[in-house]
């Protein structure tokens, strides 16, 4: 065999163009940009809501679009039980503090969640994780 | 419950959520959502719950 026979036939690469670092680095600064102007929308609002609400489905979409088609699952979960017994104890100390006034001797998870991202820095930063978030879960 | 007792008990649970997260014993938190996303009316769920917590703390807050 030739040498010029073996040109181009090293490991395909089957990257994503956005698995690139350039890519990365202009969708990092898009999406905290967006986030920045997102959680500022007027609380209640409906551009709020629809800034949320169209980012999310956004980021599910491209993490479905992503998603490996097969991935090694365990058939057996041990322990999911202890998992379940948490859940629902969280919820129910939740649920106990939601219903007892005033919010501050009562605080919920929402109301300790907005006192620390009483920034917006710290609201934009929070709100990227999530779609971030949204990403991982539609890939799993 | 006064304040103080509401956070102990969120401070309990989240210890209890890393010990059952790093003890060995049990599967991980992601291994056991990796589980429920197998079955697609649980994915859609989590999904739902996802969205639903971003326009939670991000679409309905006063925060300013």
């Amino acid at each position: 065999m030739d040498e010029d026979d073996s040109i181009g036939e090293g490991p395909v690469s089957h990257r994503s163009p956005l698995a690139t670092v350039p890519a990365r680095v202009v969708l990092a600064a898009a999406t905290g940009a967006y986030a920045w102007w997102a959680v500022s929308r007027p609380a209640f609002s409906a551009s709020a809501a629809a800034a949320v609400l169209a980012a999310g489905v956004l980021a599910v979409a491209a993490g479905a679009a992503t998603r490996p088609s097969r991935r090694p699952v365990r058939d057996r979960v041990d322990g999911w039980g202890a998992w379940a017994v948490l859940a629902v104890t969280a919820a129910g100390w939740q649920l106990a503090a939601y219903v007892q006034h005033p919010r501050h001797d009562h605080p919920t998870l929402s109301s300790l969640a907005n006192a620390l991202l009483d920034s917006h820095p710290a609201r934009a930063v929070a709100f990227a994780v999530w779609l971030a978030g949204a990403v991982h879960l539609a890939r799993r | 419950m006064s304040r103080a007792v509401t956070l102990a008990g969120y401070a309990i649970l989240a210890a209890a959520a890393f010990a059952l997260q790093v003890s060995g014993r049990v599967a991980r938190f992601g291994e056991v959502v990796d589980a429920l996303a197998r079955h697609w009316p649980f994915r859609l769920l989590l999904l739902a719950g996802w969205l639903w917590l971003g326009w939670h703390l991000f679409a309905r807050v006063a925060w300013r």
